[in-house]
């Protein structure tokens, strides 16, 4: 059964397009990530599927019941949805229990209702608390209760975590996800940091320009993106010259099979490859490069290389020779290659 | 205990704007039948003595709204047919000959008019006067003797005069000086008299203030009405007056006597009593109560002001009457020629 | 930054119930408008032009600009001074200081000009008025640049001064700009407040429109001239209203996020000290010292004292029962304009916004006419009944109220409330569960201007009220009016009282609203 279901979804705000007909769905029990850079209508998708905005054309089910449409908007109040806002957005002048007990009717909003909604988070001892006594950290948990409290069908959450500080990020997200598991509610999560969106999600639709350019679960949109576009949203991508042959694409770097996800490519094309695959081989295994520069990362080095004209990273080990000038370089796994 | 104050806070907020929206249900109208409606334009003491002996005698409310008499003038004019008022009380002649002049009073009775001077009322009996006063020349004793003051305030339109005259343009009474002035020597002259002011003269917004002015040695003289002078006195004392009054007579244009009147709408739906008012207004009961609480004079002669105001006989204005000087679209059009407006 | 510009770009149109409670201000504040046009009209198009092109006219005009601009320009400048001084200098006794400088606000104009003018020709001249004005002006500008100044992120100052900006570099660069919409908010509210200033400069001697508009009334009695110059007082007041929202549109976005939980870092004043200290305290003297001086002495020589005592109370208590539910009314009405105006800001929600600052040029006397004339035709029942006088008092004073409430809407954002809604509140009753509370430090501070503000007004109580309601500044006038300034003085004085309860609460709302 579906939680959302997005359908040829259209908006435009003082004439642009914003979404040029997204489809897009969420099964029971999932968490999606909606994963794409600024302005690609990500937000926007999240709060039509919210009811803070109106579609301009398509319809949107939550849990199979209609909620926008031609003619048709149910207002949010009435969406049973979940919604966690950048930074919290806690209310400043309700206490945490005020802020958990906001969403719950009124005989539902007892001690031990909340306080159940805010072991589920980890926050039990904070309840007297007011917003600007917490931390960032403890403010998302803060919202998360919130929204879960009224027992929504789908939580949405956008770009929760941007407020936090990396570490704190990670902690939380996985706090985060790891409650929204717990309470079995499905989740849509924005953000346009790739490394969250694969850690949290288990489907990942990947937004360019207004539409949804691919969607899948992690690991496919990652080593199979659908585009150059989606390749460089979804992380770091090096992209190489090559030509296919069969199910072979031959580089300056030597040749490399090619993923499922490339067929009828043939002749000149680029391919895709990440910077971990693009590794030192054994004198004679790979292709000589000249080393230009170094850069120590602690538990790696970055190396930039010249193979002829071309320029490229390549990870080292750490103990690499500090006083090595040429290098090996060679290719590891499949790629993906796109039409010249 | 926060949330609860301002819930608390909240709840006193809607309790109060509720209480707001109730009170406002109190109609002006409630009264209608009962208590008679008087604008006032006049001091509100003259005016709460006249009212006050008047509800003794007769037992009829009334209802007194405040306000500068041409304010209130402006007022009767937008409310039409509908005001509430009955009876306008105005502190100078002008804006009541105005509603005059827009048909908006009804005339009072023969009897009314027939209590008071010949002078004293409008020709067609749509106002009466209730007390009059005299234009005068303020001067402060310590910077000009009497002697060196002029004869007519026509020359203070002179040159020797300059900056050493105050006066007060937006006076309903100094415009009556002026027409007084076109009625008795012409437009021209007027309205020569109009620019060597401008040239010569120290504008006051306000009669006491110009008098006050006078009082202080701000400046020597001032043209004003005489009962300002009782006003300050009665503030800083009579012995400590700087300022003297000097009456000019010999009919000349500023030893003018001007009115203070009252007229009925015509829209007033208790004619009846609002005739009573007035009546009462100009009557024996009705002045003595006037002249105890200002120093103008009554205006039936068997009535005697207690402050030592100069005999009315013994002013010499000149021939002017009520209508001579109600021409406020004249008066306009000198100001506006002379740069005063 | 980006984010906040995108939250921006998905401004919703206002929900329809907003849209309703926007009418109701805005056919309000029309109706003056309107009357204005009526009684234009009526004089035909000659007659316009002939008074337009009258020297008098240009001479008024060149009056006017130089009475409001001036008065503006010195109430900005030493507002910001003050402001800074205050919250950012480590002058001596700071709390203190930020009190007193706010309390010039709680003497009305007229009764400081009264003293100043009492005193000598030389202050009854424009010079003179300006600096009596200014001087019971200046805490309108002061006021929102203080708070402003307090809530700024101490992280702008700190990177000023890491790129090596000077104390004065930085706060022209980086403080000011940042202050400029509350600047430029106290400034429009000061010239608007020029542009209506009657009983003060009656008293100093100087013609404006204003003036010459009661002048008008006073002499004439079909309103025509009054209607024309009550035009060119709207049309001098319509750019600067303008200006004052583009100011704002365009620094909008420069302040999202809260301000820092750190302190601000004070700048040492060093061998400057005693004359900062000095000038604020002759500036306090003079705001404070010549208007109290003055009821000193009338209390003290005129023979007139105790005349009406029998009136105080019933003053006092009309001045409390209609100044202060005369301010939640007007409140009431201000708020669906500013929230309009924060949330949904478009073409005619920013008119509606727009017009109020317009028409608070005008003075009383013209608005209280324009009552008198829709009422009578239209709504005979509410005339002279309170809930006109409240109509009047909102024409009057929505400015103010919006003022403040915008300030505190921001606040407030939309999230708050789209969260509430998501949690199943409706969209009226997520504005008064959340919006709402958020709001109050910025309502308290719109009670409290507002009542000041109503607590002296003076022409449409007085034309409007219900028959033989007195207030404290009716009884004011009303003795003053007749050379009793001795039994003028108590009224006086408690009115001054009265409106320092006001001043005091407002400086603390406003100030406290960035310490939230």
């Amino acid at each position: 059964m579906t939680s959302v279901r997005v359908r040829e979804a259209k908006k435009a705000f003082n004439g642009q397009s914003v979404l040029r007909g997204v489809d897009f769905a969420v099964r029971d029990g999932e968490i999606a990530a909606l994963l794409g850079p600024s302005g690609c209508g990500k937000t926007t998708l999240l709060r039509l599927i919210a009811g803070f905005e109106r579609l301009d054309g398509g319809a949107i089910e939550i849990h199979g019941r209609e909620v926008a449409g031609e003619g048709l908007h149910v207002p949010p109040e009435r969406r049973r949805i979940g919604y966690v806002p950048q930074e919290g957005a806690l209310f400043p002048h309700l206490t945490v229990l005020g802020n958990v007990g906001f969403g719950l009717a009124r005989r539902e909003r007892t001690r031990e209702r909340i306080g159940e909604v805010l072991a589920l988070v980890g926050v039990q001892e904070l309840a007297e608390r007011y917003p600007h006594e917490l931390s960032g950290g403890q403010q998302q948990r803060v919202a998360l209760a919130r929204a879960l409290a009224p027992r929504p069908e789908i939580v949405l959450l956008d770009e929760p975590f941007n407020g936090l500080d990396l570490d704190l990020r990670r902690a939380v997200s996985a706090e985060v996800v790891a409650t929204l598991r717990r309470s079995g509610a499905s989740a849509i999560l924005v953000t346009h940091d790739p490394e969250e969106a694969f850690a949290s999600a288990d489907t990942v639709a990947v937004m360019n320009q207004g539409a949804i350019a691919q969607q899948g679960d992690p690991r496919s949109v990652y080593l199979q993106p659908a585009s150059a576009e989606v390749a460089r949203i979804t992380g770091a991508a090096v992209f190489l010259d090559a030509t296919i042959r069969g199910a072979v694409a031959e580089t300056a770097l030597g040749s490399m099979p090619l993923g499922a996800a490339s067929p009828g490519v043939n002749g000149f094309a680029r391919v895709c490859v990440r910077p971990e695959q693009i590794v030192l081989g054994a004198p004679g295994s790979g292709c000589a490069a000249k080393i230009l520069a170094r850069s120590f990362r602690g538990d790696h080095t970055v190396l930039t290389v010249a193979i002829g004209e071309f320029r490229l990273p390549v990870r080292a080990p750490t103990s690499f020779a500090a006083d090595a000038s040429v290098v090996e370089v060679a290719l590891e796994g499949s790629c993906v290659a796109f039409p010249r | 205990m926060k949330r609860l104050d301002r819930r608390a806070f909240a709840a006193g907020l809607a309790a109060a704007g509720g209480a707001a929206l109730l009170g406002s249900g109190r109609s002006a109208w409630a009264n209608e039948g009962g208590a008679l409606t008087l604008y006032n334009g006049q001091h509100a003491e003259t005016t709460a003595a006249i009212v006050e002996a008047f509800t003794q005698q007769t037992g009829v409310q009334v209802a007194i709204r405040r306000g500068n008499s041409a304010q209130l003038a402006n007022q009767i004019i937008e409310e039409g047919q509908a005001s509430p008022a009955d009876v306008f009380y105005s502190e100078e002649s002008a804006p009541i000959a105005a509603l005059a002049a827009r048909g908006l009073l009804a005339p009072a009775q023969p009897d009314t008019i027939a209590q008071v001077h010949s002078q004293f009322a409008a020709k067609d009996g749509s106002w009466v006067g209730v007390s009059a006063r005299c234009r005068v020349v303020a001067y402060n004793v310590d910077m000009i003797e009497p002697e060196a003051l002029p004869g007519s305030v026509m020359d203070f339109a002179n040159p020797e005069w300059r900056g050493r005259v105050g006066f007060v343009p937006t006076s309903g009474e100094f415009q009556a000086q002026a027409l007084a002035i076109v009625k008795l020597k012409g437009r021209e002259a007027a309205l020569d008299w109009l620019k060597g002011l401008k040239a010569n003269g120290r504008v006051y917004n306000g009669n006491v203030a110009a008098v006050q002015a006078v009082q202080r040695g701000e400046i020597p003289t001032a043209l004003v009405n005489n009962y300002y002078w009782f006003r300050v006195a009665d503030e800083v004392g009579a012995d400590r007056m700087k300022c003297q009054l000097q009456y000019l007579g010999h009919k000349d244009p500023g030893a003018l006597v001007t009115l203070s009147g009252a007229g009925i709408l015509k829209s007033s739906k208790r004619q009846e009593l609002a005739q009573r008012l007035l009546a009462f207004m100009v009557s024996v009961p009705g002045q003595q109560a006037l002249v105890g609480a200002v120093a103008e004079y009554p205006v039936r002669p068997d009535v005697k002001s207690p402050y030592p105001l100069k005999p009315l006989d013994e002013l010499d204005p000149p021939d002017v009457s009520p209508e001579d000087i109600a021409d406020s679209d004249l008066a306009r059009d000198l100001r506006r020629e002379a740069g005063l407006a | 930054m980006t984010l906040a510009l995108a939250g921006a770009g998905r401004r919703t149109r206002s929900p329809s119930w907003l849209t309703l409670a926007v009418l109701a201000p805005t056919l309000l504040i029309s109706l003056p408008i309107a009357y204005v046009a009526t009684r234009a009209w009526q004089v035909g198009l000659a007659g316009v032009a002939e008074e337009l092109f009258r020297a008098r006219t240009a001479e008024l005009l060149v009056n006017t600009v130089t009475l409001a601009g001036s008065v503006t320009l010195l109430s900005a400048l030493i507002g910001v001074a003050v402001a800074w001084c205050v919250e950012r200098s480590d002058v001596p006794g700071r709390r203190w200081w930020r009190v007193a400088a706010a309390l010039p606000l709680a003497v009305p104009a007229f009764v400081a000009s009264f003293a100043w003018a009492s005193m000598g020709v030389a202050f009854q001249t424009m010079p003179g008025a300006v600096l009596i004005l200014t001087l019971s002006h200046y805490p309108l500008v002061y006021l929102p640049v203080a708070a402003a100044l307090r809530g700024m992120d101490p992280a702008f100052d700190d990177v000023a001064r890491s790129l090596g900006r000077t104390s004065w570099r930085r706060f022209v660069s980086v403080t000011l700009p940042q202050a400029w919409p509350a600047l430029g908010a106290g400034a429009l509210l000061v010239l608007t407040h020029m542009f209506a200033e009657f009983g003060a400069l009656a008293l100093l001697r100087v013609q404006t429109f204003t003036t010459a508009i009661f002048e008008s009334y006073e002499l004439e009695f079909d309103g025509g001239t009054a209607a024309l110059q009550s035009a060119v007082l709207l049309a001098l007041a319509l750019p600067p209203a303008l200006f004052e929202m583009k100011l704002r549109r365009d620094l909008r976005f420069a302040r999202v996020g809260k301000g820092g939980r750190r302190r601000l870092s004070l700048t040492p004043l060093g061998g400057a000290r005693p004359f900062v200290l000095f000038g604020m305290a002759a500036l306090i003297a003079l705001a404070l010292g010549a208007p109290c001086a003055v009821l000193a002495y009338w209390l003290a020589v005129g023979k007139s004292f105790g005349h009406a005592a029998a009136d105080i109370w019933p003053a006092v208590k009309g001045s409390l029962t209609l100044a202060l539910p005369g301010a939640l009314v007007v409140t009431a009405l201000a708020a669906p304009l500013a929230l309009a105006a924060t949330r949904h800001l478009g073409r005619l929600s920013g008119l509606a916004e727009r017009l109020p600052y317009v028409v608070h040029g005008l003075p009383g006397l013209v608005v209280a006419l324009a009552l008198v004339f829709f009422s009578i035709r239209f709504f005979p029942e509410v005339y002279q009944t309170v809930a006109l006088l409240f109509a009047a008092y909102a024409v009057l004073a929505l400015p103010l109220a919006q003022s403040a409430l915008r300030a505190s809407l921001e606040l407030a954002p939309a999230r708050f409330e789209e969260v509430a809604r998501s949690l199943g509140k409706g969209p009226v009753a997520a504005f008064v569960a959340v919006t709402l509370p958020n709001m109050l430090p910025g309502v308290g501070a719109a009670l409290a201007l507002i009542t000041l503000e109503l607590a002296r007004e003076l022409t449409a109580t007085l034309m409007l009220a219900p028959i033989g309601v007195t207030t404290l500044a009716t009884e004011v006038w009303s003795q003053a009016n007749e050379g009793r300034y001795a039994a003028a003085a108590p009224f006086a004085a408690l009115l001054v009282a009265v409106s320092a309860i006001p001043v005091y609460v407002f400086t603390r709302r406003s100030l406290e609203l960035h310490d939230l």
